[in-house]
């Protein structure tokens, strides 16, 4: 009988899970536009705010936005375009998890007939519909060249990269390479820390350890990251390491304004997310639109920290 | 006697019964909530997106049928996918990179059994420290950076079809077939029952019990190992970080099919349907543009409705 009655609560749960999840989305109409997207993961701080504007963007222009979350896994991705290309979405928009192994999810929508944004990072597919983000590399090349003004020649800096083989990683490695970052410090030592920032800083900390004071800066490819090695430094008593990142995420916008954090390069996370919704309804809609957007990238510096906090992005960009 | 021993049968499958339930609401419910949900397309989605979870879960079902666990499965499909790109990327034949994948991954059983079998390793620690290493060794194999694999005929494992049916179902129902024999039409299958519900007993009575723990861990390592090939066949590109955390939908959906983490009580029928309702409902979810935060919360409390309703049905007997 127990039993019985188990399977009964049970099965009223999931009932009750799917159709209370169901929600708002029975009022679309018909001849609503439907968007799918594919983030790559939404733990991500700054994935969330490009994906947060995405969902506001839609809201504005009336459209319907399926948002489908990887978790950092690339065939999760895959599984959750697949299941967009069966619900017939009218566009497809994607953050790459990976250059290589999200590519496929490209010729799988054009296979299917489905306008396919990339937006974000790169992918090694490029028969994409339109691209909207960052050029990766133009945020190392600021990065770097910040770090080569602030910091003097010849001094010992590590380096935090992203998950290898990341569009992020690549392209910031090949930015510090490409203004001759690398050559110019005594690089100690290179460690991916996967965008996470407790990984970070148990990194930081032991490099803190290792090389004691003479460690002079640390360069993260994220502030996520750069907020980690930050706390490590902080912890140590080494508030004269000089930290940078890239994403102008809050916490580091924050520390670069208490002066505690060297530079933050913002990458316009609302500018990427809200652009990618634009672009995809023009599609929908059958009107002219942008083939490649480029969102640039500027440092959040001492110098302009105050009017970027008081004016946005466009405060800073002119 | 006869009479007591079907009526104890008919407990055991009686938690079967409300997963058969539960599968049949979610489609039911499904087919009115989401127009595309019955579509053959989506139905091909579902288990294409089910064979990788289920591959693993199946071979994961001999490792706990023994009270034993092995979290390392994860980490053989990461070393067999960089593995096979390495390879594929060299111009080696694909099917001799098979062969070579599914060595490599025998391997990892062995070490896992020799540990567990023979130097009386705890099973937990044991696959945690091969967890750890395999990670590590897709990592440094690969420098950390993904090989991309064009090799046509390796893809097709993955993105190909036979007829309508995508290939890795096929595999999927040829493992479920192969391994549903071996459990429970051979000696060498019900020496796994005998050998989980009692060591000494088993051993006293002439079953070589570290022979039958070695066989689950190069069981699970090859099932992990055929995951790794249809894997990277499906991203086009071998991945260091591929697989991760896959030992732990598998114990789910093991869990979710009634078979008791101590041992000796189970079925493969139950980690079917388990694993066929962790896909159903995820697809569900995915259709019904749940936020992937919730998805997460949804599946834990399954697992725990699943494992009570199979305990409260297993005390009733008492």
């Amino acid at each position: 009988m127990k039993v019985r009655r188990l399977i009964a609560i049970m099965m009223i749960c999931c009932v009750a899970t799917l159709v209370f999840a169901q929600g708002g989305s029975e009022s679309a109409g018909e001849d609503q536009i439907t968007i799918g997207f594919s983030s790559k993961d939404n733990s991500d701080v700054f994935v969330k705010n490009i994906t947060d504007a995405a969902v506001a963007k839609a809201d504005e222009l009336g459209v319907k936005l399926l948002m489908a979350d990887a978790r950092g896994d690339v065939n999760t991705q895959i599984s959750d375009v697949e299941n967009f290309i069966v619900q017939d979405v009218d566009v497809v928009i994607v953050i790459p998890q990976s250059v290589e192994g999200s590519a496929p999810v490209v010729s799988m929508c054009n296979d299917a007939g489905i306008p396919i944004i990339v937006c974000n990072g790169d992918i090694a597919d490029t028969n994409y519909t339109a691209f909207v983000g960052c050029t990766d590399q133009e945020s190392g090349e600021i990065l770097g060249t910040w770090m080569m003004e602030n910091v003097a020649e010849g001094s010992n800096i590590a380096i935090i990269e992203g998950p290898m083989g990341q569009s992020g990683q690549v392209g910031r490695y090949n930015g510090f390479k490409a203004v001759g970052m690398l050559d110019y410090f005594n690089v100690l030592s290179v460690q991916t820390a996967n965008w996470k920032r407790d990984e970070a800083m148990a990194l930081a900390e032991d490099w803190l350890t290792t090389y004691g004071d003479d460690l002079d800066a640390i360069v993260c490819e994220n502030d996520d990251m750069g907020m980690g090695a930050l706390s490590a430094a902080l912890a140590a008593g080494r508030d004269d390491v000089v930290i940078g990142g890239v994403d102008a995420i809050d916490d580091a916008v924050q520390a670069v304004k208490a002066g505690t954090y060297g530079i933050s390069v913002l990458q316009d996370a609302a500018g990427q997310g809200g652009g990618s919704i634009e672009v995809a309804v023009k599609i929908a809609k059958g009107e002219d639109f942008p083939k490649d957007t480029r969102i640039p990238f500027v440092g959040i510096t001492a110098e302009n920290v105050e009017a970027y906090l008081e004016g946005g992005v466009a405060a800073i960009t002119e | 006697m006869n009479l007591n021993l079907n009526r104890q049968e008919f407990k055991s499958i009686l938690p079967r019964f409300a997963l058969v339930a539960v599968v049949l609401l979610i489609v039911g419910v499904m087919s009115f909530l989401s127009p595309v949900f019955m579509t053959s397309k989506n139905m091909t989605n579902i288990f294409r997106q089910i064979s990788i979870n289920g591959i693993i879960a199946v071979g994961m079902t001999f490792v706990i049928l023994l009270g034993d666990i092995d979290l390392s499965v994860g980490a053989v499909v990461g070393v067999v996918s960089v593995v096979c790109g390495n390879l594929l990327e060299q111009g080696m034949n694909w099917f001799a990179v098979c062969l070579i994948a599914l060595a490599v991954s025998i391997v990892f059983g062995v070490f896992n059994g020799t540990l567990v079998a023979y130097l009386n390793f705890q099973p937990f620690v044991a696959t945690l420290a091969t967890l750890t290493i395999g990670r590590g060794v897709a990592l440094a194999y690969s420098d950390g950076r993904p090989y991309i694999i064009n090799n046509p005929i390796f893809k097709a494992i993955g993105q190909g079809y036979v007829g309508k049916v995508p290939i890795p179902v096929i595999i999927l129902l040829a493992v479920c077939v192969i391994c549903y024999v071996i459990l429970n039409y051979t000696t060498f299958g019900r020496y796994f029952f005998a050998v989980g519900g009692n060591k000494n007993a088993a051993r006293l009575s002439g079953v070589k019990t570290k022979k039958v723990e070695m066989s689950a861990y190069i069981i699970s390592a090859i099932c992990a190992c055929i995951v790794g090939l249809i894997l990277s066949a499906r991203i086009s590109s071998g991945q260091p970080n591929a697989g991760d955390g896959y030992e732990l939908d598998a114990i789910a959906a093991v869990a979710i099919g009634g078979t008791s983490m101590n041992g000796g009580v189970g079925s493969l029928t139950g980690t079917m349907l388990g694993f066929v309702m962790i896909g159903l409902l995820s697809n569900s979810m995915n259709l019904l543009n749940i936020n992937s935060f919730y998805q997460q919360i949804v599946k834990g409390c399954l697992i725990i409705i699943a494992v009570y309703v199979d305990m409260k049905s297993k005390g009733d007997k008492k």
